[in-house]
């Protein structure tokens, strides 16, 4: 029996000290923990850190609270109590008022102002009706006043403005005004009398204050103007804007409570000649804003007389009164003023008549033409458009005859590109004979603007204009106006012996071209047809179109024989030296792999560089183009390692990294290494990682000294980093690639939605469908990588049947940029590597950021598969096992057992590309 | 300086805090009787409140004469005043500006948190406002601005002008093109358009706030009491001033503040936003610090009809910059519709906008970017700026413009002010 209390009373004493000390001496520990994550980056991790800062209760946050501090960097402790805040704002009454007594008790114990002034803050951001009286505290004093009254005020509760009540007698300066601007909101209409009395005796900025405190609690406007009308005819001008603003706002507000009654109208007839007397128009404004309460008959011809104010801004105002209550009447009035009107009232008009939705203005607009005033015609053609685009377009097409100034011509231009497209082509048929001059060139500009066909032939003869500028002008158009049965007629115009405007010429056919899409077959077939030596513009044409046709002709050139075809040759390189694309350069390519020691081959480099630097490429992309360069062409070793310099990706290192232990290359090439690794142009960071440092270590050692302290310092943060170049795996020679980097050879089905393209096979944001390869794979490693944008969707299938749905008749491996915010919401069988509506990955897989590459591996044997992203494993599971359960997705998976099955991309209506697709099968 | 006796009190009134260690003449404002100084040949008459970086070139803006420069800093009055030349008339307290009677035209260069006051104000004394965006710090300070310049009959613009000229960014052409592609139908509805860098736009985090600052003594040239205004007072340093505002909450939103308006007006006007705003915000930013703005990683802003504007505070690459169901736009106004030139010619143009402000405000007619599409494009921002402060989503009412179900974001609607501040219309 001893023992057994024995026991118990150890029992006991250990739990009080896992009760009492244990908690005491965590706390600090744990609160240290807390605030180093506070700043942590994702919302879930914060959320997380303030639920078990919660959980541990009040005295972790006071003690929390205790490292506040006035000044200095306390960043993270403000970071967590805002988190706290924010947090329970969404959570329970109960919740909130926990925290916000432990807030308040913090406030109680803190000493400094600035600390409290933080925490009252928090506290108004809480508005917890519970801390309104340990707040109060402070409502006298002189630093934390302005605070604690913001707060109560927040706050809002009865108790809270009983507070302020309280105080209000009391108060002294800065204190007393701010008590006085949050009674303003406070509503309480018993303390009215109390801040008149104030006012009697107030001055500057307390007086204002008051005033908007009694306007805004003062229940009768009457007798709120009544006290304050004493005050407009003040010498201070600031207190005078104050006291009509009180009044109007005032008697606002009861018109919207109470509706137009007549006794506010004659405190508005009031201010409106006290208004006028001194000429204040804004006041009148708003006056005659807060008329258009009361019924129409009241005040219709006060609003009409009002037109003829000589103030615009009280005639704008009229106006829209006017017009939101157009009629027969109204449309009179404005009519009479259109006509007799000075030209400020008639263009005021002219703006608001496209409101008034009545069409049956357009002729008196349009007379308007005629008028002498330059201003008033502007307004006129633009009021035209905006009542009928239609008749306007007929109308303003034979104005333009009419206009002489470069402004008016344009103005008329811009109105007439507005009008129904068909409308204005027809239209300007007629004037088109009649137009001279910037008339002429407007007409065509807009005629090129709309593609109007059917002018080609006009403009065709007036590109023989003496005009110089009609000339330019009708010669700029051919290309928008032309279509591709117009090309051999404009062939033949640039042909013709020394044509002056052969290039104007030349322009018009590439923009035909390019404009419509036409392949450019009938200029190939023309540069073939030719017997001697093509003309030089001919060639100018097809670098500029750059399709399929002009690069057919110039890769057949090239293969020619060289001691045959070296004019054809030379001419394939003129015209791949301003080749206006870079994808030339997979051409080029192939014909060094050909020809590594053709003749020409110097010349041809030169346009690979050229290329090279114009451009339109992704780094990927050039890192392909060198990596296949320096296979083909050794000599040109250092010039593509230097390049390679100026691209930075793990892509350009590895491949740089090969050439760090020949002598010859060691130099360039830890040089360039250098560049790509270390932070500089064209990398804010460049590449920290752990794996970065081997490499910079052995580059380090052929580089000078004032690179070397530059690496050091890159090394130390790369020590700090991850893993930032691709995994190397092992011996892969029993690997067969499946993508051949060249074309779809091996591949079926929707090959429209892909893409082949420096050695990425490239599904295209407009596909929807899929690509299989044409033979059954069971048991198989499959390696490969992929690039993403964001948002981008694709999958992989496995095991699937030719042509049918990967998902359910095989096994779609997802692809998925689930970062994204348009992957939120998604289910985690979603995510990327799941099987898709099988199994969610765990963890998540680890993917790079859009626009990196990312490496991965699937392993189906049998029963078993594994999928290994960036070389984390994420699905590891039993096919069968799988199947014998039912789905997450609810769906039917018939085919997770198939034994065998093609291998499937599928297009998802997002970019992704892939590369290096290779498979060993067991 | 010589001075009547009748005119201590309003002096006091006015109270220019420090105004004995001032050593530029404060001139006093004209008296009474309407507008009885009439601008020579109708020209029009600025005044410019806050003449730092952006109020020197307002300084340059053409259009008006220049009669009057305010700023609460006297070496930046100082300076400004050289460039401004002869005639020009120095202020510290903006009051002073607004009861002059000559002045037609006020523009508002202050950081973001005197907006609101300075607009209401400028509009009860009759004048027409030029303010710089963002429009105001706080929405319920924009529905104010609004009330008041439709009350009193003023012309009100922003100042930034992308809906109405100039190159829009990537675009190589005017937003009016990108409003062609949007009205025509081309691309689909509802839309996404991404405001990122890869369209773009950058954010500039840069302008982030400091937490570790240790109070200094203000400079005798400046009058920190009023360059504070309605906030909150905090110990003086001068990374919370001038070139630095931007990083701290009681004056603006950081990157958000500064560009928001510029990128995410035009994006209002091409989806026909204009008279509405989005009913949700989502967010991903780090937790924010309760004074000083650190950047976000996206913020999600949607419409009722589905529309939504990203924000992309990351750099993701190769973005289109408006999506929709049947084509993609991209910067350089290209397109992933075929035959998109020529699609593009067979639209009519969509109505001009009216670019100049003087004009309007000589003929009265509003500004493109006026008070309400102004501040419903304001709104866009501040919702952003609040969904990053309380670091979770949240739904909007735009009739209301309220927030809905949640009473910590509407605190943060029209918090109260430091007195002797405060608005009435």
């Amino acid at each position: 029996m001893k023992g057994k209390i024995f026991m118990k009373v150890l029992n006991l004493l250990f739990v009080l000290s896992i009760l009492f000390i244990l908690p005491i001496y965590s706390v600090d520990q744990q609160i240290i923990a807390w605030l180093e994550r506070a700043e942590s980056q994702s919302i879930e991790e914060i959320n997380t850190i303030c639920e078990e800062v919660l959980k541990s209760g009040e005295s972790a946050i006071l003690k929390i609270c205790e490292g506040i501090k006035p000044y200095g960097d306390d960043r993270n402790v403000k970071v967590l109590i805002r988190a706290l805040v924010n947090f329970v704002s969404a959570k329970s009454k109960e919740e909130q008022t926990s925290l916000s007594d432990t807030l308040c008790k913090a406030l109680k114990h803190s000493s400094s102002p600035e600390v409290k002034a933080f925490l009252i803050s928090e506290l108004q951001l809480l508005g917890n009706p519970n801390s309104v009286s340990a707040i109060a505290e402070y409502i006298s004093d002189e630093y934390l006043c302005e605070y604690a009254v913001r707060a109560l005020a927040t706050i809002g509760t009865p108790e809270a403005f009983s507070y302020l009540i309280e105080s209000l007698q009391t108060a002294k300066g800065k204190c007393s005004q701010n008590i006085i601007s949050a009674l303003t909101q406070s509503g309480r209409v018993d303390v009215v009398s109390e801040l008149k009395k104030l006012y009697s005796t107030s001055t500057g900025e307390t007086k204002v204050l008051l005033l908007f405190a009694i306007a805004k609690l003062e229940k009768d406007p009457n007798s709120f103007y009544q006290f304050v009308k004493g005050e407009m005819e003040t010498d201070d001008v600031n207190l005078r804007t104050q006291v009509i603003g009180a009044i109007l706002s005032k008697v606002k507000d009861a018109l919207k409570e109470k509706g137009a009654s007549p006794e506010y109208k004659e405190i508005l007839d009031d201010m409106l000649a006290f208004a006028k007397t001194k000429r204040l128009s804004e006041v009148e404004c708003s006056v005659l804003n807060l008329y258009s309460e009361y019924p129409a008959s009241e005040v219709f011809d006060l609003y009409v007389r009002e037109l003829d104010s000589p103030s615009g801004d009280i005639r704008a105002v009229a106006l829209q009164y006017l017009t939101k209550s157009y009629n027969a009447d109204v449309k009179k009035i404005l009519k009479e003023h259109l006509y007799k009107g000075t030209s400020e009232v008639k263009i005021q008009i002219l703006n608001i008549l496209p409101k008034t939705r009545d069409a049956g203005w357009f002729d008196d607009v349009a007379s308007l033409l005629n008028t002498p005033e330059e201003s008033l015609r502007s307004e006129a053609i633009q009021t035209m458009v905006k009542l009928d685009a239609t008749l306007a377009s007929k109308t303003l097409s034979k104005y333009l005859l009419k206009c002489e100034t470069i402004k008016e011509i344009g103005e008329v231009k811009s109105a007439l590109l507005q009008c129904p497209p068909e409308v204005v082509i027809r239209d300007l048929a007629k004037v088109i004979k009649k137009a001279k001059g910037d008339q002429l060139i407007a007409v065509l500009q807009i005629l090129s603007e709309r593609r109007a066909s059917k002018y080609f032939s006009t403009s065709l003869k007036l590109a023989r204009s003496k005009d110089l500028k009609v000339k330019t002008s009708a010669l700029q158009s051919l290309g928008y106006l032309g279509s591709p049965q117009n090309i051999p007629l404009l062939l033949n115009e640039m042909l013709k012996p020394n044509n002056p405007d052969a290039e104007a010429y030349k322009d018009a056919i590439v923009t035909i071209l390019k404009d419509t899409g036409t392949p450019s077959d009938i200029i190939v077939e023309r540069i073939k047809a030719s017997t001697q030596e093509p003309n030089p513009l001919l060639l100018s044409i097809l670098s500029e179109v750059c399709d399929a046709s002009a690069t057919e002709l110039v890769e057949n050139w090239l293969s020619l024989p060289p001691d045959q075809g070296e004019g054809k040759i030379n001419l394939a390189i003129s015209a791949i030296s301003q080749w206006k694309t870079p994808d030339i350069l997979p051409i080029l390519i192939e014909f060094f792999r050909r020809n590594p020691q053709h003749p020409k081959r110097e010349e041809i480099w030169k346009a690979v560089i050229y290329c090279l630097s114009r451009g339109g490429l992704e780094n990927d992309e050039k890192v392909w183009v060198c990596e296949q360069i320096l296979k083909i062409l050794p000599d040109k070793t250092e010039e593509v390692l230097k390049y390679l310099g100026g691209i930075p990706t793990p892509d350009a290192l590895i491949l740089v990294s090969r050439y760090l232990d020949d002598a010859k290359t060691k130099t360039i090439a830890s040089s360039s290494l250098a560049r790509i690794a270390l932070p500089g142009k064209t990398s804010e960071t460049g590449l920290v990682g752990k794996d970065v440092i081997p490499y910079l270590l052995k580059a380090k050692e052929n580089l000078d000294d004032a690179l070397k302290s530059q690496i050091d310092e890159h090394l130390r943060k790369c020590e700090k980093g991850g893993n930032v170049l691709p995994i190397v795996y092992g011996d892969e020679s029993d690997f067969t690639p499946i993508f051949n980097g060249k074309d779809l050879k091996g591949w079926e089905g929707y090959t429209r939605g892909f893409e082949v393209r420096y050695g990425k096979l490239v599904c295209l944001p407009t596909c929807h469908l899929n690509l299989f390869t044409n033979k059954d794979y069971s048991n198989f490693i499959l390696r490969f990588e992929f690039k993403l944008v964001p948002g981008a969707n694709n999958g992989i299938g496995i095991r699937v049947p030719f042509m049918k749905h990967s998902a359910y008749d095989g096994m779609e491996i997802q692809i998925l940029d689930d970062s994204d915010p348009s992957a939120r919401g998604l289910k985690p069988w979603q995510y990327h590597g799941a099987i898709y509506g099988v199994l969610a990955p765990n963890p998540k897989a680890p993917l790079k950021k859009c626009g990196e590459w990312n490496q991965e591996e699937i392993i189906v044997n049998g029963e078993k598969i594994e999928v290994i992203v960036n070389g984390v494993k994420i699905i590891d599971a039993n096919i069968k096992e799988l199947a014998n359960n039912p789905t997450p997705d609810g769906k039917e998976h018939r085919g997770l057992l198939n034994q065998t099955g093609r291998i499937a991309l599928l297009g998802h209506g997002s970019k992704v590309e892939f590369r290096n697709i290779r498979l060993k099968e067991l | 300086m010589k001075r009547e006796k009748g005119k201590v009190s309003r002096r006091s009134f006015l109270k220019i805090v420090g105004a004995s260690s001032v050593g530029l003449m404060i001139v006093p404002r004209r008296i009474l009787g309407g507008k009885a100084y009439a601008s020579p040949n109708e020209e029009l008459t600025r005044a410019i409140i806050g003449v730092g970086g952006m109020g020197l070139a307002h300084i340059e803006y053409k259009g008006g004469r220049l009669l009057a420069i305010c700023d609460a800093d006297e070496n930046r009055l100082k300076k400004a005043l050289e460039k401004a030349g002869p005639g020009v008339k120095a202020y510290k307290d903006f009051r002073e500006v607004l009861a002059r009677e000559d002045i037609d035209i006020v523009h508002i260069v202050t950081p973001p948190h005197w907006h609101g006051i300075m607009a209401v104000e400028s509009a009860k004394a009759g004048k027409d406002i030029w303010c710089e965006k963002p429009m105001t710090r706080t929405i319920g300070e924009g529905k104010k601005v609004v009330e008041a310049v439709q009350r009193y009959g003023r012309i009100f613009r922003i100042n930034t002008w992308f809906r109405m000229k100039d190159t829009f960014y990537g675009f190589g052409t005017t937003v009016a093109q990108i409003k062609k592609v949007v009205d025509s139908g081309m691309l689909g509805w509802p839309l996404r358009v991404n405001v990122g860098e890869s369209t773009g736009f950058t954010w500039k985090f840069f302008w982030s706030g400091r937490t570790d600052l240790e109070p200094q003594p203000v400079p005798p040239e400046l009058d920190y009491d009023l360059w504070l205004g309605p906030a909150p007072y905090k110990p003086y340093h001068p990374h919370r001033v001038h070139g630095t505002f931007r990083g701290y909450w009681d004056y603006d939103g950081g990157g958000l503040g500064d560009m928001g308006q510029h990128y995410l007006d035009p994006v209002q006007y091409l989806l026909g936003k204009d008279d509405t705003s989005p009913v949700e915000v989502e967010v991903d930013a780090p937790p924010q610090h309760p004074d000083a703005v650190s950047y976000f990683r996206w913020i999600r802003l949607k419409y009722a009809d589905g529309c939504e504007i990203f924000l992309d505070g990351e750099g993701r690459p190769n973005m289109p910059y408006i999506e929709g169901p049947k084509g993609k736009l991209y910067p350089g106004l290209k397109s992933d519709i075929p035959n998109f030139e020529r699609k593009l010619a067979s639209l009519p143009d969509p109505e001009p906008l009216e670019t100049d402000f003087i004009k309007c405000v000589k003929t009265r007619q509003k500004f493109p970017l006026n008070e309400v599409n102004a501040h419903r494009s304001c709104i866009l921002v501040n919702l952003a700026k609040i969904a990053m402060q309380l670091g979770r989503s949240l739904k909007f009412d735009p009739e209301k413009q309220m927030f809905i179900d949640d009473e910590e974001a509407n605190r943060l609607i029209d918090p109260p002010m430091r007195a002797p501040w405060n608005i009435l219309i």
